[in-house]
């Protein structure tokens, strides 16, 4: 491997690039016309204008990027996260062109991806699921039923989602038939596959994450667990490693069945198992991320593990050099996510000109962002503007400098709000600083707040 | 896929002073000409486009040429790139004017200054006669629709009746559909933004002519 084209944008373009670039590897960034003046195409050796604004010309436009690969002698392709990255016919591609794609094989990823596929293989494995239909769910009549014997809430999926997108809650019975179609045409109309399953739904959850890595050789190893519980409209807002309220043996417990069902599907590269951990500390598959998670810093914080490298290093072929009895993470990480919202209004986005942008700094935080003053956040892509990421002995010493760093970030510009201020909120609720808090916290405070508006400016 | 070299907007290729190459895919890349050559180029294509100008009632808003298998283009109309307001974006900003008329190109500057109907940009409120009118503005930076769906009637015309809170068209950003709501009552005297048209934040949607100064909170 000796040049390396990223097929993303953003912050994470621009982190795999320094990651490359530490490898001595030639880089290549793409960029759509709205990204030209993006901040990985200056890190890159040479950028690639790949297509218009909307992703589906630029971005996402598999003999675009091919092309730019070839035109510029790339060996290899990192997909980033989201876009590509775990498209199976873009692997496939890849491949087929010669090209090394920095993630696992297309069939695998194929058969991960497919949420109710991935549901029969862990199954196999051994790997808890909540109770839920075995394989698709292919009329409304078998729905009800299964619904019936599952029990109320449940949860109708699409198997091809991802990100939060193509699920409905289901409480009362009569409420099924309806929620049942609707998911399904909202299914075909996101992802062109309108398959459904049904599972149990936990109204009270902890969303907690495996990381791993398989270098496709026998070697699997995993690096702990992240929770990810704070999360708006199944978006996470936070996340922190390791995750409180686990012991070790559990982790220890999750990983390792993690690993098992990884090396027994294949995977190489890096990966995330998703699992729902119950009130009772019961957990239960939820789904694999083939590809890296925008929130891998807080594991590389806490064991000093570069995963992009990592990544590098297992698609160019070299065999896990890290065990598992070599993996002893340190401390805690906490990372909030700066996104262009405005969390008083439902969260929407507010993409425009950021007049002003200072990252913070200082011992131990580390800033992931490709924003700059004066960029303009444009309305075609995602409204993530940067990673914010500390390091501290302990939860309380790493809430507390999380709120420092915080209060030294400024995000300002005519019409752009972040959810900065809101991100603090989390930081000082007591429900989260108790680590008591579960999935639903974002949306309690923002009931709360509608409920009864607190104090502005009121101490704590 | 092709980047041309705009009249009026700088090459891309060398922000904040790191050179490094830039290739579109697909495309081979020509042997950079001479200055000399682009220079003769630039001059044969407004030469042309005066000529044009003077032949045709409608001004053109935008040239653009780029120069390997040389493509002219000439835009008519309303120039989506001349959406962005003076100050969105500092490149555009120093380099053409919020209202359109590509003023720093020497047909724009022959031209004569009636086209008001072809600025829409918030401060370009001098042409417009009403001061009165409330104007209803974008919530945030996207693309404004004025209908629910393709095909479909507009939320609302010149004429109708409209209340605070009542929609009056969406903006889509980030993929999302973000309403945008009347926030005084009257009578809608023009929408300003054609359906499908990029706007920014603030920017002017809708005139009313308000019945109620008293604006909902």
């Amino acid at each position: 491997m000796k040049a390396l084209l990223i097929a993303n944008r953003g912050e994470i373009a621009v982190r795999i690039a320094r990651a490359a670039r530490e490898r001595g590897l030639r880089t290549i960034a793409v960029y759509s016309t709205e990204d030209r003046d993006s901040a990985v195409t200056r890190l890159a050796d040479a950028a690639v204008h790949i297509g218009p604004g909307p992703a589906r010309r630029s971005y996402l436009n598999i003999p675009a990027i091919i092309e730019a690969a070839r035109l510029t002698g790339a060996d290899a392709i990192h997909p980033g996260c989201g876009f590509l990255s775990e498209d199976p016919d873009f692997a496939e591609v890849c491949a087929a062109e010669g090209l090394t794609f920095v993630g696992p094989p297309s069939a695998v990823m194929a058969r991960l991806g497919d949420k109710a596929s991935a549901r029969e293989l862990m199954a196999r494995v051994g790997l808890p699921l909540l109770p839920g239909s075995p394989g698709t769910v292919n009329d409304v009549a078998d729905a009800a039923a299964l619904a019936a014997g599952i029990g109320y809430p449940v949860i109708v999926k699409a198997s091809a989602g991802g990100g939060g997108r193509g699920l409905r809650v289901v409480r009362d019975a009569r409420d099924l038939a309806r929620a049942y179609r609707e998911t399904r045409t909202t299914a075909r109309a996101l992802f062109g596959d309108d398959r459904v399953f049904i599972e149990r739904y936990l109204d009270s959850a902890r969303h907690v994450e495996l990381q791993i890595l398989c270098d496709g050789q026998g070697g699997g190893v995993h690096l702990g667990a992240r929770d990810c519980s704070v999360q708006r409209r199944h978006q996470k807002l936070v996340e922190e490693t390791p995750a409180p309220g686990l012991s070790l043996a559990q982790v220890e417990q999750m990983g390792e069945a993690a690993v098992r069902a990884a090396l027994a599907a294949g995977y190489v590269g890096a990966g995330t198992f998703e699992f729902l951990v119950d009130g009772a500390g019961g957990w239960y598959f939820m789904e694999v991320n083939c590809r890296l998670q925008v929130e891998h810093p807080i594991t590389e914080m806490v064991t000093g593990i570069d995963l992009v490298h990592e990544q590098l290093r297992i698609a160019a072929g070299e065999p896990l050099l890290v065990t598992q009895e070599g993996i002893r993470p340190t401390g805690v990480a906490v990372e909030c996510r700066i996104n262009a919202e405005d969390p008083d209004r439902g969260f929407v986005p507010t993409p425009g000109l950021l007049e002003t942008f200072v990252a913070p700094a200082g011992p131990f935080v580390r800033t992931d962002t490709h924003v700059h003053s004066g960029y303009r956040i444009p309305a075609t892509y995602d409204s993530m503007l940067a990673k914010v990421v500390v390091w501290a002995p302990d939860r309380p010493a790493a809430l507390a400098r999380m709120r420092r760093a915080l209060s030294e970030l400024v995000a300002t510009g005519p019409g752009v709000t972040t959810t900065r201020e809101f991100l603090l909120r989390v930081l000082d609720d007591p429900r989260f600083q108790g680590n008591t808090h579960d999935t639903a916290l974002v949306d309690e405070m923002v009931n709360d707040r509608t409920a009864a508006p607190a104090p502005a400016g009121a101490p704590r | 896929m092709r980047s041309p070299t705009s009249a009026g907007i700088p090459r891309p290729a060398t922000t904040a002073g790191i050179p490094r190459p830039t290739i579109s895919a697909g495309i081979p890349r020509p042997a950079d000409p001479g200055p000399a050559a682009v220079d003769e180029l630039l001059g044969s294509v407004r030469r042309c486009a005066a000529a044009m100008a003077a032949d045709t009632p409608t001004l053109p808003v935008r040239v653009s040429v780029a120069v390997g298998d040389l493509t002219v283009e000439v835009a008519v109309g309303v120039d989506p790139l001349a959406a962005v307001p003076a100050g969105a974006n500092g490149r555009r900003a120093d380099d053409q004017p919020a209202d359109g008329r590509a003023a720093t190109t020497p047909v724009a500057r022959a031209a004569p200054t009636d086209g008001g109907s072809i600025g829409t940009g918030p401060e370009d409120g001098a042409a417009e006669p009403a001061a009165a009118h409330h104007h209803v503005t974008a919530p945030t930076v996207g693309v404004f629709y004025a209908a629910p769906e393709p095909g479909a009637p507009p939320f609302v015309q010149p004429g109708d009746q409209v209340a605070p809170g009542q929609q009056i068209g969406i903006v889509e950003a980030m993929k999302l559909m973000i309403p945008v709501e009347a926030d005084a009552t009257g009578t809608v005297v023009e929408v300003l933004v054609a359906s499908g048209t990029p706007v920014e934040f603030g920017e002017r949607l809708l005139a009313l002519a308000a019945t109620d100064q008293t604006r909902a909170a």
